[in-house]
């Protein structure tokens, strides 16, 4: 666990040296948030409600959502693992004693950390200039819940981009499928709308996969719009799924793994 | 201009031929794109279910808005982004200076060695995404319309390659710019959620005027919807002029103080 530690200590520290790239995270979180903030404010002219949620819950939800999506970094490991495969530099992972599915997940952790500060400030910085009254729950039942999907989420994306990022074994080429995942995975986790927005029947299905409760489920507890009941089965799904993607993308790397010739394309 | 359009068509015969070479890459754009805006029509549904307007514009026309920037990312993708891209990397290799010594024209050899033949079903699905808007929309559309529309959509394509153009000729002073490139991804991602009516005040100053980007999908949506004012269309060729000759002139002044080194 030491190395590991070692590791996200590292990480954490290297983001420090690329400032703009601070300055871009903080950016991000607040497009988007400015970004809901219009178009939410716009629709909510003379309405009251719209899908259940007043305009602070609304506005809260896209800022918490937000902040969660610039603080997931996991998207950089399916693109560095495929990058160094297809370079022929993942041998350097192979050769050292270090499971590289810890070493990208504690990697990706340690930028997470860095850019949670940075995350809030910029989102706390628009709370502020566009006058959001923040909608937050009190509940500790549901703040418990959503506490514990944040990082079990993050670690789930950070298995399933290794185990797509480790296909590179397979099929060289994977540059496209990943925006094709990236995009479906950026609706799916509720960062583009609120999912409980979409019919019933659809989000009875989405209620059964990880993505939606990597930011959806979290954002909806901590404004209050979803139960602790909904918290805890979110948690129990989340948490199922996480505990069969780490042993598949070990599994996938350990069988592929055989395939690398160590040279690059 | 005889020698110039025989110069691009053979840039174009040589990049189809080193894509054959990559099959399934070659609709890679269609595929991931497509995706990218199949998901935002899906957002936009989801919204739709709960209101009648955003705006003041119903969903047809929220359609044709996704449409139309899809189509000005088609041909994007299709004409020059991946000869454009690679600027500020040419610059950084010092690579620029293979292109400087031959008897044509940079620009002209950087914009065009890149077409990409793989985009062009996407523009067919992009097409067909503004078809699609039309009709549930309801609009009737004469045939100067039509081609009022087409134009803009030109017109923007021009002033989507001036804004990629001015950004990446900025290593030429200061070497890197990976930054102002992801700068740029955050504000095409953003102007892509959001029309440009809905901007008001100082965003609508920055993003009708300083960094156009607010008005590249909405004035061609509100001419095919039958909302363009004259004044609209008006500034539409203005901004659109006046960021091509500033574009140009900052690639020429970029180009004299090309170190000609790699770092």
């Amino acid at each position: 666990m030491k190395k590991y530690a070692e590791v996200f200590r590292v990480s954490f520290k290297m983001q420090i040296v690329w400032r703009f790239d601070v300055v871009m995270t903080m950016a991000a979180a607040a497009a988007r948030a400015i970004a809901g903030w219009i178009v939410w404010r716009v629709i909510f002219l003379g309405k009251e409600s719209v899908g259940g949620f007043t305009q602070d819950a609304m506005l809260t939800y896209y800022l918490i959502s937000s902040i969660l999506r610039s603080i997931d970094f996991s998207h950089h490991i399916s693109g560095e693992v495929s990058y160094l495969i297809r370079s022929g530099r993942f041998s350097g992972h192979m050769v050292t004693p270090v499971n590289p599915l810890g070493f990208f997940s504690f990697m990706s952790a340690g930028m997470s950390a860095f850019h949670l500060l940075f995350s809030v400030t910029a989102a706390a910085l628009c709370a502020f200039a566009m006058g959001i009254n923040l909608s937050f729950t009190r509940d500790i039942a549901r703040i418990l819940p959503a506490a514990v999907m944040i990082p079990l989420g993050l670690t789930f994306t950070a298995s399933f981009q290794y185990l797509i990022g480790v296909a590179t074994f397979k099929f060289l080429e994977i540059g496209f499928f990943m925006y094709v995942q990236w995009s479906i995975i950026a609706f799916v986790t509720g960062s583009m709308v609120p999912l409980s927005l979409l019919p019933s029947a659809v989000l009875a299905v989405l209620r059964f996969i990880p993505f939606t409760h990597v930011i959806y489920t979290p954002a909806m507890l901590l404004t209050g719009q979803a139960s602790a009941r909904e918290g805890l089965f979110g948690l129990a799904v989340l948490a199922a799924w996480t505990l069969m993607m780490m042993p598949a993308a070990h599994y996938t790397y350990n069988r592929l793994r055989k395939k690398y010739d160590g040279v690059g394309i | 201009m005889k020698r110039n359009v025989r110069f691009v068509l053979l840039l174009m015969k040589l990049k189809l031929s080193r894509m054959m070479m990559f099959r399934v890459s070659f609709f890679g754009a269609f595929i991931a794109d497509g995706t990218m805006f199949i998901i935002q029509l899906l957002a936009f549904e989801a919204i739709y279910s709960q209101v009648d307007a955003i705006g003041g514009w119903n969903r047809g026309q929220m359609i044709i808005f996704v449409g139309t920037f899809a189509v000005v990312n088609a041909l994007n993708m299709l004409i020059y982004f991946f000869g454009v891209n690679d600027i500020p990397e040419k610059i950084k290799r010092g690579d620029l200076d293979g292109y400087i010594t031959k008897p044509v024209s940079p620009l002209l050899r950087v914009t065009f060695e890149n077409v990409n033949p793989g985009s062009v079903p996407l523009l067919i699905f992009s097409a067909g995404i503004v078809c699609y808007g039309v009709s549930a929309a309801g609009i009737n559309i004469s045939f100067m319309t039509g081609l009022l529309y087409v134009l803009l959509v030109l017109l923007m394509t021009l002033l989507w390659y001036d804004m990629e153009l001015i950004l990446r000729s900025i290593p030429f002073l200061v070497l890197s710019a990976n930054g102002i490139v992801q700068l740029e991804e955050q504000l095409i991602e953003m102007n892509f959620k959001i029309p440009g009516i809905l901007y008001k005040g100082g965003f609508k100053v920055v993003f009708y005027f300083i960094l156009p980007y607010g008005i590249m999908s909405t004035t061609p949506t509100q001419m095919l919807s039958g909302l363009l004012t004259a004044s609209g269309f008006l500034h539409a060729v203005v901004i659109t002029a006046f960021f091509t000759a500033f574009a140009i002139g900052f690639w020429r002044y970029g180009l004299r103080h090309y170190k000609s080194t790699g770092s």
